[in-house]
């Protein structure tokens, strides 16, 4: 049996961690402490990560049920105290493997917990308001021919619109920013899969200071309204996953 | 077509009234950042790979079928 990763704490706050939440396939979530940092850890099979999966319903159920544990064993934990969320399916072959990686990893992993310490995330994600169109199923569609023309003039419309969305989004992300410690863009969700008929222009995530959180709230509420060309959504507070790498900005 | 459609909402679903997030800003957030701890075993997945996947198995799939009507 390995042990699988789902975040590190301080060793002091090791105990004010101490979470009731079950981790992955329901088993109890302990911590294992070295380099004066505690690591949450459960007992999971390794051989369900080691599998090779081919992105069908199954496995996305799957990665959908750890992903969902994942989450909610970290959110328990940074509701308590800093925490650096680490990525999604780090599995090491016991916890003495543990140990060695917070030896490994502990001036830098120190480093993040400084960083995110009184601190979450938020995402703000921005859409091009579209303009009004005929729906891309339209009834009127009696041909083939009818139904494409259709279908490349919504493209067309769609592209427009993007077009003046990402000038004023960079405006928004601007004005967002000076609000926030630190912004790490993700790649824009594509509409099938956001659940949206908008093209999403930004997805951005912010690391905000827990004080600052209405003051920001309110600022994006504010932009929302003033920029007549985007939909903003706002999706947090989340734990600090986007800014617990290296690489992050 | 349909039946390729039902997947959106199910990746997008923020279950009604609860405290629940999308799937897919979830997944953003736990496989579109770097690693700071690797561990032994690599999930297979490789990143974002099985989303990307389905995700373009999904779209290819709508454009067939746009381009056969």
């Amino acid at each position: 049996m390995a042990s699988y990763l789902y975040a590190i704490v301080r060793d002091e706050d090791a105990a004010r961690a101490a979470i009731e939440a079950r981790g992955v396939d329901g088993a109890p979530v302990r911590t294992v402490g070295a380099a004066g940092l505690a690591c949450l850890v459960s007992t999971v099979d390794a051989g369900q990560f080691a599998r090779t999966r081919d992105g069908g319903d199954a496995d996305l159920r799957w990665l959908e049920a750890v992903a969902r544990a994942h989450d909610d064993v970290v959110r328990a934990v940074a509701s308590r105290t800093a925490t650096v969320p680490l990525r999604l399916g780090v599995v090491c072959s016991d916890d003495d493997a543990v140990v060695d990686r917070l030896h490994e990893t502990a001036d830098v992993v120190s480093g993040l917990l400084e960083r995110v310490a009184g601190h979450e995330e938020w995402g703000v994600k921005m859409f091009a308001a579209s303009p009004r169109r005929q729906p891309v199923l339209s009834s009127a569609a009696t041909s083939g021919t009818a139904y494409l023309q259709q279908r490349r003039q919504a493209l067309q419309q769609d592209a427009q619109a993007s077009d003046a969305g990402v000038a004023e989004a960079e405006r928004v992300l601007t004005e967002l920013s000076s609000l926030a410690t630190a912004a790490r863009r993700h790649a824009p969700q594509d509409p099938r899969l956001s659940g949206t008929r908008a093209p999403m222009v930004a997805n951005v995530a912010f690391l905000v200071r827990t004080a600052d959180r209405d003051n920001f709230c309110q600022r994006v509420r504010r932009l929302d309204d003033e920029q007549p060309g985007l939909e903003i959504v706002t999706t947090g507070p989340w734990p600090a996953y986007s800014f617990t790498a290296e690489d992050s900005p | 077509m349909t039946e390729l459609l039902e997947h959106a909402p199910s990746l997008a679903a923020a279950s009604a009234g609860g405290p629940r997030t999308s799937l897919v800003d979830l997944l953003d957030r736990l496989l579109g950042v770097g690693v700071v701890v690797a561990g032994d075993v690599t999930i297979s997945l490789a990143g974002v790979d099985l989303v990307t996947v389905r995700l373009r198995a999904l779209i290819s799939s709508v454009g067939t079928l746009e381009e056969r009507s």
